[in-house]
């Protein structure tokens, strides 16, 4: 496993190995990977999400907050996801920080509606959570004592929320995932410099 | 020599149960919720149709109208008795039994006078060789609208109704015996994907199956023992004098 800086210098000396050319800028190098990333992680099917665990990051000690509007509970994302084939399990697991007595369940917000009133939400305590933009929405369940104990994250997070020297797994595969950066970095239009002041 | 094997509970949870259900149908987490609300009804479908447990008795003194509401945990009716001998003594229903009230102002009575908490007649022959028989001990009838049941012509001072209940606890841990989780995961997993168009209709056939077997093996395990059985035969007995 590579970490990041090294896969994107990889990259970019398969498409330019003089290193000076501005369509492969180690930022531009990193979207494109970041995009491909994206779409491995979309396309993987429900069944398997699981083995997506891997790829994935974790963040300690994150704060679960009160919105006094909503009276609802939640948690600011610490780095971008990436929206999965169910949008909720982009973050894969929820728990106390060092163990696993708690439990919480991806939800979809239509779930809150439906299930609201039924005798599941009557009886069940386990905290159903969604994800929206920026943050963790934990439904009615999440209680003032489990927001203060913190929670620990496991997040799909996107290739750019990985640090430079962070070792990063690439989903899919390292040569195909390579394959499929490289043609895609390399059907940009080139900047024609030459001619390019009148 | 004392067993110091120490073996597994009888019980699971039914959040443990649904989330057997999730790692053995492969699927995640994201099908908690519909699969626990699937649990419940589960476990009510076993407890109505397929099990014993399930039975809950309570003794209940009827109102001044001759009426017992359904407790709060009432699923569905099986019985109203009196004790006789130790025993449940069943009472009869009689659905001709009028389930009117009157208003005294805003007070619930029975008028008489229009047939309301009037005992219902029966007429019994008396005299040798007359057919017949009937209850002596009390006639119901179950108002399922107002959720309460009617009595007549009842001569102990207390009912013991015998009703059918969920299972299921509201602000506690739901246990769920061991030999239900089989069905309730075949269960489970049906219901979910029976009326998914999306899924192959060979598939869902193939669940329907698995479902009807733990049916079958629910069904085993409930049937009567031999003694019960045993008793049958022997009550069909008849006595012979002792030959010496």
């Amino acid at each position: 496993m590579a970490t990041k800086i090294e896969i994107i210098d990889y990259v970019r000396g398969i498409v330019d190995p003089s290193g000076v050319n501005p369509r492969f800028h180690p930022r531009i190098v990193e979207s494109a990977i970041e995009k491909i990333c994206n779409q491995v992680a979309r396309n993987i099917p429900e069944e398997l999400l699981d083995s997506y665990d891997f790829y994935c990051k974790e963040y300690t000690n994150q704060t679960v907050t009160k919105d006094t509007v909503t009276n609802r509970f939640y948690t600011l994302l610490p780095a971008p996801v990436i929206p999965l084939s169910i949008v909720s399990e982009s973050v894969r697991h929820i728990n106390s920080n060092q163990g696993t007595d708690l439990d919480f369940v991806p939800m979809r917000e239509t779930d809150w509606e439906i299930y609201d009133g039924l005798f599941s939400d009557d009886t069940d305590t386990t905290i159903g959570y969604i994800v929206r933009y920026n943050r963790i929405l934990y439904d009615k369940r999440m209680t003032q004592a489990v927001a203060n104990g913190k929670v620990r994250l496991v997040l799909a997070v996107t290739f750019s929320a990985f640090d430079d020297e962070e070792h990063v797994a690439l989903p899919g595969g390292d040569y195909d995932m390579m394959n499929a950066v490289v043609s895609q970095l390399l059907t940009s239009q080139p900047l024609n410099l030459k001619n390019d002041v009148k | 020599m004392p067993n110091t094997q120490i073996y597994t509970d009888g019980y699971q949870t039914l959040k443990e149960v649904v989330k057997k259900a999730l790692a053995q149908g492969r699927k995640p987490r994201s099908y908690y919720k519909p699969f626990f609300e699937l649990a419940i009804d589960g476990y009510r479908e076993i407890r109505l149709h397929h099990a014993q447990e399930g039975k809950s008795s309570q003794k209940l003194i009827p109102s001044s109208l001759d009426v017992i509401d359904f407790p709060p945990d009432f699923e569905d009716f099986i019985g109203a008795y009196i004790p006789l001998d130790g025993q449940l003594h069943p009472l009869t229903r009689k659905d001709s039994i009028i389930t009117t009230t009157s208003l005294s102002g805003v007070i619930e009575v029975l008028d008489a006078t229009k047939g309301e908490g009037v005992d219902v007649s029966n007429p019994i022959g008396v005299g040798p060789y007359v057919k017949g028989g009937v209850n002596l001990e009390g006639y119901y009838t179950v108002e399922w609208d107002k959720r309460r049941i009617h009595f007549r012509n009842i001569t102990a001072p207390e009912i013991i109704l015998v009703y059918r209940t969920s299972g299921t606890m509201i602000g506690g841990q739901t246990f769920v015996p061991n030999r239900y989780i089989p069905f309730l995961i075949a269960y489970i997993i049906y219901e979910y994907f029976k009326f998914d168009d999306k899924y192959p209709q060979s598939r869902r056939q193939e669940l329907l199956s698995q479902y009807q077997t733990e049916v079958i093996k629910l069904a085993d395990l409930e049937s009567p023992s031999l003694e019960e059985y045993m008793d049958a035969i022997r009550s069909t007995y008849y006595a012979t004098p002792r030959r010496y």
